[in-house]
């Protein structure tokens, strides 16, 4: 069942067939009658398609589920979407954003950016504050990971050792992130170690490319180790040293991935380079 | 004189008397029409009938032939009546010829959570899209609504609710009304993508 008020429950046992045919008749009649009662149905139904997408229905409930939800495309466009929800984590705080804001932006240029560091055949990852999410987002918090690199950071989020994985400052949430991955293909996702913070929805990822190896237009592929292409990108260009692609947190559990990158010049493509990149699990907070 | 059930197709007259039968302003008739589609699609899932939404218009169709032959006065209940009746041929059919492949496709061993399927990159792409479209207020509101941390939701969603001086049921249907928004955007969007 749902987690929640308990006053769901017969709804719930409803949607999944579980009301004898007394009761179930006479839901029936109320919610065809009853306007408010259809919408909460509605909405009900939609935290059980939650549930269920997250693994949190019991073998029998799950089995019920699929068994009246799956057989529908209209169920199935709904369950995708739920997913899809599912992957993007809770809003920040805006007090503690708006402090962070004006702490490290005391100017009238309060959204401006931190810069991303050119990366160099050795880097590993720096993040920093950005702006690509519209005006109305706040701004991220600036970590950094990696050996120093050319980088404007704010006082108090300076750079930390080679390797390290840095949790954003205790209390503060990160909507969004930016990794520069420095080229190469090495086990265990070399020196491209990257933590995602609980919050962090929208990972940035700036593969760094040599100078020599400029297209008009590129394209990334982002796998998992064992192949399974988790994201792909076409027509990106290229800024600076780097070609950036966005990626959205929940999509890279902890693990292993590769991203692949490739030159497009019109019919013609070539191999540009290649990262590996480990996602470590976050920091947990003490207790 | 209308012709026998077997002849009979749904006619753009036959639905515009339907609708005007269901409220005699065509917007407001609209949406009595969506709700009863929604009562049906929920009712045939929930009586375990497999093609919900092949039985719901079926159903609608029934009523509206029968709205041309004799007078309907509380079309909802008219339209629960056939459905049951509906209901119960299919769950006749369906009995003698369920075969193995009606089943549904199997999604993921979901005694191991770990190994759900993830989301599909292009519905994200455009949820975050179509999250931006959204006003800051129902943004927040979606993120923190559904953001699933167990026992803490329930807390949470209390918290919501006192924050914004309704209660926790006014809240569920808020957020509910916002991700069907939602919803029709990023399958719009997808729909563009992938065209």
């Amino acid at each position: 069942m749902l987690p929640g008020d308990s006053s769901d429950e017969p709804t719930v046992r409803y949607l999944l067939g579980k009301l004898s045919q007394a009761d179930r008749e006479d839901f029936e009649d109320r919610y065809f009658s009853d306007d408010a009662l259809l919408e909460q149905l509605q909405a009900i139904e939609e935290e059980l398609i939650d549930a269920y997408v997250k693994g949190r229905l019991d073998p029998a409930d799950r089995a019920a589920f699929e068994n009246r939800f799956l057989h529908s495309p209209e169920c199935r466009r709904r369950v995708e979407f739920a997913r899809a929800l599912a992957a993007i984590p809770g809003a920040p705080d805006r007090r503690v954003r708006a402090s962070l804001l004006s702490r490290l932006f005391p100017s009238s240029l309060g959204m401006r950016f931190a810069l991303a560091g050119a990366a160099t055949a050795t880097v590993a990852a720096v993040v920093l504050m950005l702006h690509f999410l519209p005006d109305r987002r706040a701004p991220q918090i600036a970590i950094k990971t990696g050996p120093p690199a050319p980088v404007e950071v704010a006082p108090g989020n300076e750079a930390k050792g080679i390797g390290q994985t840095v949790a954003p400052p205790k209390g503060l949430l990160a909507p969004a992130l930016a990794f520069a991955l420095a080229p190469g293909v090495r086990g265990e996702g070399g020196l491209n170690r990257i933590s995602i913070p609980p919050g962090t929805y929208l990972l940035r990822l700036s593969l760094a490319v040599d100078a020599d190896a400029d297209f008009p237009h590129y394209a990334a592929v982002l796998s998992t180790v064992d192949g399974r292409e988790v994201l792909r990108e076409d027509n990106l260009n290229r800024k600076g040293a780097a070609v950036t692609i966005t990626v959205p947190s929940g999509l890279l559990p902890a693990g292993n991935y590769a991203v692949k990158l490739t030159g497009i010049d019109g019919k013609n493509s070539e191999a540009v380079a290649g990262y590996s990149l480990t996602v470590q699990a976050p920091p947990t907070a003490p207790k | 004189m209308y012709p026998p059930e077997e002849h009979w197709v749904l006619t753009k007259d036959a639905f515009e008397r339907f609708l005007a039968a269901l409220d005699p302003d065509p917007n407001a008739a609209g949406v009595v029409y969506e709700r009863i589609r929604s009562r049906l699609m929920i009712f045939f899932r929930c009586n375990g009938c497999a093609d919900a939404e092949l039985l719901t218009d079926e159903t609608l169709d029934r009523t509206i032939r029968r709205l041309g032959e004799i007078e309907i006065r509380n079309v909802m209940s008219f339209v629960k009546g056939i459905a049951r009746n509906v209901a119960s041929e299919a769950h006749k059919k369906s009995s003698k010829t369920a075969a193995i492949e009606d089943l549904p496709a199997p999604v993921w061993d979901r005694s191991r959570p770990d190994e759900a399927p993830a989301a599909d990159p292009m519905q994200l792409r455009c949820l975050e899209r179509c999250l931006q479209k959204l006003g800051p207020d129902e943004e927040k509101l979606i993120r923190d609504y559904y953001q699933d941390e167990k026992r803490q939701k329930i807390d949470r969603k209390r918290r919501i609710a006192e924050a914004l001086g309704i209660s926790a049921g006014a809240l569920r249907i808020k957020a509910f009304r916002v991700r069907r928004q939602l919803q029709r955007c990023v399958e719009g969007c997808v729909r563009l993508q992938t065209s």
